[in-house]
């Protein structure tokens, strides 16, 4: 009994002092200003749109840590019972204040965190979004963070794995002299007012598509034809000094977010034909090239 | 010791029942989480019982000619028929009578006010509202209180929900007991249900199947605000408490001045906050049992879902005469998927059908549920 009792302590001792605690820093930003509800960024995309955001959150997966020797050592994320379960954790960089009130809440966050053994470590690689095995889970009953409704479609959907929702002007309908000029002539001027503000509505919702269920109310069994989830490699990250910084003027390079070519649904919602997430899902690495949302920054 | 233990196993029995004060066994359908309970009014079967006493009962209303039961009809998923009901005292009220289906798990209570996310707060409307006046309880609470504690039945049944109380008769303990109960009214059973949760794939007919597909659709965008196992985003429920959504949209009804503005008196969030940007915004409701509950929307101004289909696939409504006359469609406070749509009329049939789906008919007809006078 007592050998026992010393073997169990010496182990727990020893895993302790072979494990450390790491906490991966986060930021979501436009260009090099942060990115929050309630502000607006000006010259986004090809028209050079000021924009609001209505929502800002993604899930990211399967975090790994790079050591000297390209060794891919995976971070065991603590279960908090809020923003991490399993080896998922959802980024939250909505307030719940001014638009983000439509669809979000007041908590944030912007850290991973987990153990891993300790060693040396020099880059950082992991999957944005949630994997097929949690994905397809029923929002109700799934665990913090999976139980978010406005992160969820459906059992066949699954999941939003990046949810970043933009209210838009384009700089000419911004003009707020433009309004008071018109506003004369009537009718017209309202229906331009309307439709300004309506078409300023650009949505980004980046899920898995191509899921094969008998209906939207039952979850697939194999995988998505086109799971739209993508693994991000920052080969060289300070874990001490850096941070992920998502960047949403990057993401929406050579993209139009003053209009949506196809009106419903508005924006992205990862149609594969959807003529509005062409450019976008290029700038995520998704059809061509690499992504373009995740870099290093300080 | 053989007894010691069983006179101690029988000692913490008791003390756990008097910690907890619950007796209550939940009869929750299969897929459904555990509703939120605040601390201080656990279940109770006592409480149930005489809470279901209590809202079927005239005897609540300051004159004695309404009950809960009044503008809350369990045949009609528990609201009235009407545009908007007429309160005890003969006022019309200014909006629709919500359905109780479910109303455990909403977010938020009546259709615009975000502060109020208690059913016991929240029921204190109805029984004292003023302005209009409701059950009409203002000032009459003597006499109500006196009404029942002269019956023998309810002195049967207070004492029952509250032994440890002298004088069991008190406002705060009807309010209790009629929140108790009306947490109980769960509907779960319908032909969605049978289908998704209980994995009886004949349950939904093909029509109502191809509806489903439309209404989850990005096509269609219901979702977005009517989503998750109620229908709603507003919900709270155990699973969810680190994330309480609330769900407040302006779906584009009025644009009475062309700037957005709704009638006066119903202006949704923006009459609590007084912020533009919330004029017009009102709580998704769940849409469980909707094809019971016409007339629809916060005022009761559309009669049938296919009316309430076809005004989401203009993108609004346009009213062309009359006081409210405007362009909802271009209302600036418009939620964002409210962008119009082009349904066949097929597409829209089947939107119907799957609507028609989510009637659980055993809840319209539960005993548990019903009028115990009757």
């Amino acid at each position: 009994m007592k050998h026992i009792s010393i073997l169990l302590l010496s182990l727990i001792f020893g895993l302790s002092l072979a494990q450390e605690t790491i906490t991966l820093n986060f930021a979501a930003r436009v260009g090099d200003q942060m990115a929050a509800c309630g502000q607006t960024y000006d010259g986004l995309g090809t028209m050079n749109s000021s924009v609001e955001f209505q929502d800002l959150r993604f899930y990211v997966s399967n975090v790994r840590l790079m050591n000297a020797a390209g060794e891919e050592i995976p971070l065991e994320l603590a279960q908090d019972g809020m923003w991490q379960y399993e080896d998922v954790a959802l980024l939250d960089f909505e307030d719940g204040s001014a638009l983000c009130a439509q669809s979000g809440n007041a908590a944030t966050n912007s850290v991973v965190t987990g153990t891993v053994p300790a060693g040396d470590y020099t880059g950082l690689v992991f999957t944005l979004g949630v994997p097929f095995s949690l994905n397809h889970n029923d929002v109700t009953t799934a665990p913090a963070p999976l139980n978010i409704s406005s992160m969820w479609w459906s059992w066949q959907g699954g999941y939003k794995h990046i949810r970043i929702d933009l209210m838009s002007h384009s700089a000419m309908t911004m003009d707020t002299m433009d309004k008071s000029e018109t506003s004369e002539d009537g009718e017209a001027e309202s229906s331009n007012h309307g439709n300004t503000a309506m078409s300023g509505f650009w949505p980004i919702h980046l899920g898995s598509t191509g899921c094969a269920s008998e209906a939207s109310a039952i979850a697939p069994t194999t995988k998505c034809s086109t799971p739209n989830t993508f693994e991000v490699r920052l080969d060289s990250f300070d874990l001490n000094n850096d941070t992920v910084v998502a960047d949403v003027a990057s993401l929406l390079t050579n993209v139009d977010v003053s209009q949506s070519l196809e009106l419903m649904p508005p924006g992205c919602m990862s149609g594969p034909q959807d003529p509005d997430c062409k450019v976008l899902f290029e700038n995520l690495g998704l059809t061509a090239g690499s992504q373009a949302l995740f870099k290093v920054g300080q | 010791m053989k007894h010691g233990i069983i006179i101690l196993v029988f000692a913490s029995l008791v003390g756990l029942l008097g910690a907890s004060q619950t007796d209550y066994t939940w009869h929750l359908p299969k897929g459904f989480p555990m509703p939120v309970v605040p601390q201080d009014n656990p279940m109770t079967e006592a409480k149930v019982e005489l809470g279901r006493y209590l809202f079927y009962d005239k005897k609540l209303s300051g004159n004695g000619s309404q009950s809960c039961s009044s503008c809350h009809l369990q045949e009609l998923a528990f609201t009235d028929g009407l545009k908007t009901p007429v309160g005890s005292t003969g006022e019309v009220l200014i909006r629709n009578s919500p359905s109780l289906t479910n109303v455990a798990y909403n977010a938020t209570l009546t259709w615009a006010n975000p502060v109020l996310t208690d059913l016991e707060r929240h029921i204190l409307v109805p029984m004292f509202a003023e302005f209009p006046v409701e059950l009409g309880m203002t000032s009459k609470e003597t006499e109500i209180l006196s009404r029942f504690k002269e019956d023998a039945l309810y002195q049967e049944l207070f004492s029952q929900a509250y032994p440890a109380a002298a004088d069991p008769v008190t406002i705060q303990n009807i309010v209790l007991a009629l929140t108790s109960f009306t947490r109980t009214l769960i509907s779960g059973n319908s032909p969605y249900d049978q289908f998704v949760y209980q994995k009886n794939y004949d349950a939904l007919t093909d029509s109502a199947k191809r509806g489903m597909d439309l209404f989850f659709s990005e096509r269609t965008e219901c979702h977005h605000c009517h989503g998750g196992f109620n229908f709603t985003h507003s919900v709270i429920h155990q699973n969810n408490v680190q994330f309480v959504e609330m769900s407040f949209h302006n779906t584009g009804l009025y644009n009475l001045d062309g700037q957005g503005s709704y009638p006066l008196g119903n202006r949704g969030l923006f009459e609590i906050s007084g912020k533009d940007s919330d004029m017009g915004m009102f709580r998704a409701p769940s849409l469980r049992n909707v094809a019971l509950t016409a007339p629809y929307l916060h005022d009761g101004s559309a009669q049938t879902l296919e009316e309430v289909i076809r005004f989401y696939e203009a993108g609004g409504r346009v009213i062309t005469e009359g006081e409210y006359a405007g362009d909802g469609r271009q209302n600036p406070y418009k939620s964002g998927f409210v962008q119009g749509i082009s349904l066949t009329d097929q597409e829209r049939q089947d939107l119907v059908a799957f609507l028609e789906s989510l009637t659980d008919t055993e809840f319209l007809t539960n005993p548990a549920f019903s009028d115990p006078f009757r």
